[in-house]
């Protein structure tokens, strides 16, 4: 999950940033931090909604592949 | 130029191979001119390989003659998206990168191809590595649509659609992770399809998402797509082995049509279509019913769901691909391609396997509710082919809007086809139509029926005419 989410919406980049470079982010100046906050946004309400679902079914994995 | 006028699809350039009416030779040499021609509007071709070529056509002749072992797909010229490997042949994936990496082996699909005697034209633009953007500072110049030279040809799989689409090729291969085979063949007029996981192998082929990928043909029409389908089949797994065994040949059952054959219009993107389109989707949806499709009578909600699960799946492995070569060599990576394949360095690998787990669970759900003969139709593209760049010349980012959630198809794992219906603009719209696994055979069957029906009504495509 992408740090602060409540930030993400304001395209703030200073959480980004730190997790970013501790990611292993490469080549990126602060510009391409800035836009990169908005795509990290938008994959961060994709997560809530994934856990989101989630969380409806229960955790009824039944069919999952990961068996241990 | 003139046997082009005539021979205008894959299965007319079989048909005259294999009657004598035509060599291999005569149909090479006329991809060639017609790429003399236009290259220099299109730029599809990263690499043409015309001495090659020729040599392999000159060779493909000499199997008829001599009566050797032939395929429906020998002497056929063909294009190859620029992140599979064809022996000999630049292999760049349209990055600075690679700008002289040479394969030394076939991809699988490839080595196939080899085996039939096709004939290799050249490699064909992707944006970089199958996830930049149009990018005018890249290795080579990046495709242009045929249909306009001033609106995007989509992607990954530009340089594949616009050379089929411009008759510079009467094939290609192309790859699709979230989207890549069906949005450039919407936007350019042609067929392209997404088999099912696994029948047609990712060997040799740059990764972007191993668990999206997938490799597939794009055509001109839907039985030329069932041709070079059958001529790349090479199974991954049990699963898809299985698939090809089940038929034996899918150009042959493409013309089978099954006869209870249900389809569910999915409507989650009806508020962002034009009144054009929508009113295409609304004929398209009588020509089914028309044919005797029957409406499947329940609602699929997990369109949302299938999208974030392919966008955490797809960006936290093509990271994962990536991530050494970034921190190695960040300057030789596009700005675009740069940017995007830093999103997957913020997911957790808790989220990771959520979604993993979320993937298996709605397969489930997907095949319980979809049966062999049952497909969905939706549009492929959220309108037709934008304008590449906004009115001060710069790449116009805005037009990824147009390509919609393609890659919830990829999660299913099914077969998909996007299909040349209707056209606003002067540009080309599509529909896909999506399958359970392993109905490759009855998803081409089906759309070769509504084929035939587009192209009886108002829907049909003009014919591209370029000079």
């Amino acid at each position: 999950m992408i740090e602060d989410p409540e930030a993400a919406t304001e395209t703030r980049p200073g959480p980004y940033e730190a997790r970013l470079l501790s990611a292993g982010a490469a080549g990126l100046a602060p510009a391409d931090i800035e836009e990169l906050a908005t795509a990290l946004a938008f994959m961060d309400a994709k997560i809530r909604l994934l856990r989101g679902q989630a969380a409806e079914t229960g955790g009824d994995y039944s069919s999952s592949p990961v068996t241990g | 130029m003139p046997i082009l006028s005539e021979v205008n699809t894959l299965a007319k350039a079989v048909e005259g191979l294999s009657s004598g009416a035509l060599s291999s030779v005569e149909l090479t040499e006329a991809c060639l001119e017609r790429c003399a021609l236009l290259e220099p509007q299109l730029s599809a071709f990263v690499t043409l390989a015309a001495d090659e070529a020729l040599a392999m056509a000159r060779k493909a002749d000499a199997r008829r003659i001599n009566g050797d072992d032939v395929a429906p797909i020998t002497g056929v010229p063909l294009s190859f998206k620029d992140i599979i490997d064809v022996a000999g042949l630049r292999a760049t994936g349209h990055s600075r990168l690679y700008r002289d990496r040479v394969a030394s082996v076939d991809a699988g699909a490839v080595a196939r191809l080899r085996a039939q005697g096709a004939v290799f034209l050249g490699k064909v633009t992707t944006n970089e590595f199958a996830i930049g953007a149009h990018d005018e500072t890249a290795l080579a110049p990046n495709a242009r649509n045929p249909w306009n030279t001033e609106h995007t040809p989509g992607g990954s799989s530009s340089g594949s659609a616009v050379s089929v689409a411009a008759g510079e090729a009467f094939g290609a291969l192309g790859t699709d992770t979230g989207g890549s085979i069906r949005v450039p063949a919407a936007f350019n007029g042609i067929v392209g399809m997404m088999p099912s996981r696994g029948l047609v192998s990712r060997k040799g082929v740059m990764p972007l998402s191993e668990s999206m990928d997938n490799v597939g043909p794009m055509a001109r029409n839907v039985e030329d797509a069932a041709l070079l389908l059958d001529a790349i089949v090479s199974p991954e797994d049990d699963a898809a082995r299985a698939i090809a065994r089940s038929v034996e040949s899918f150009h042959a059952a493409s013309s089978l049509l099954p006869k209870e054959v249900r389809f569910l219009r999915l409507r989650d993107f009806d508020a962002r279509l034009s009144q054009t389109q929508c009113a295409v989707l609304d004929q398209t949806e009588t020509l089914m019913k028309a044919l005797g499709f029957a409406e499947i009578p329940v609602a699929f909600d997990h369109v949302e769901e299938l999208d974030a699960i392919s966008a955490v799946i797809a960006t936290s492995e093509s990271w994962s691909y990536h991530r050494a070569r970034l921190a190695g060599y960040p300057d030789l990576y596009g700005r675009d391609a740069r940017l995007k394949l830093h999103i997957g360095a913020l997911i957790s690998a808790d989220d990771y396997l959520l979604a993993k787990r979320r993937q298996s669970a709605l397969i489930a759900d997907f095949e319980t509710l979809i049966g062999p003969n049952d497909i969905l139709m939706l549009p492929t593209t959220l309108g037709s082919a934008p304008r590449l760049f906004d009115r001060g010349g710069k790449v116009n980012f805005g037009h990824w809007s147009h390509v919609g959630p393609n890659g919830f198809a990829n999660v299913l794992r099914g077969p998909v086809i996007a299909l040349p219906c209707g056209m606003e603009n002067g540009l080309p719209l599509s529909i896909q139509l999506i399958g359970r696994r392993g109905s490759d055979a009855t998803v081409l069957a089906i759309a070769r029926a509504l084929e035939t029906a587009i192209a009886g009504s108002d829907l049909a495509l003009p014919r591209l005419a370029i000079t």
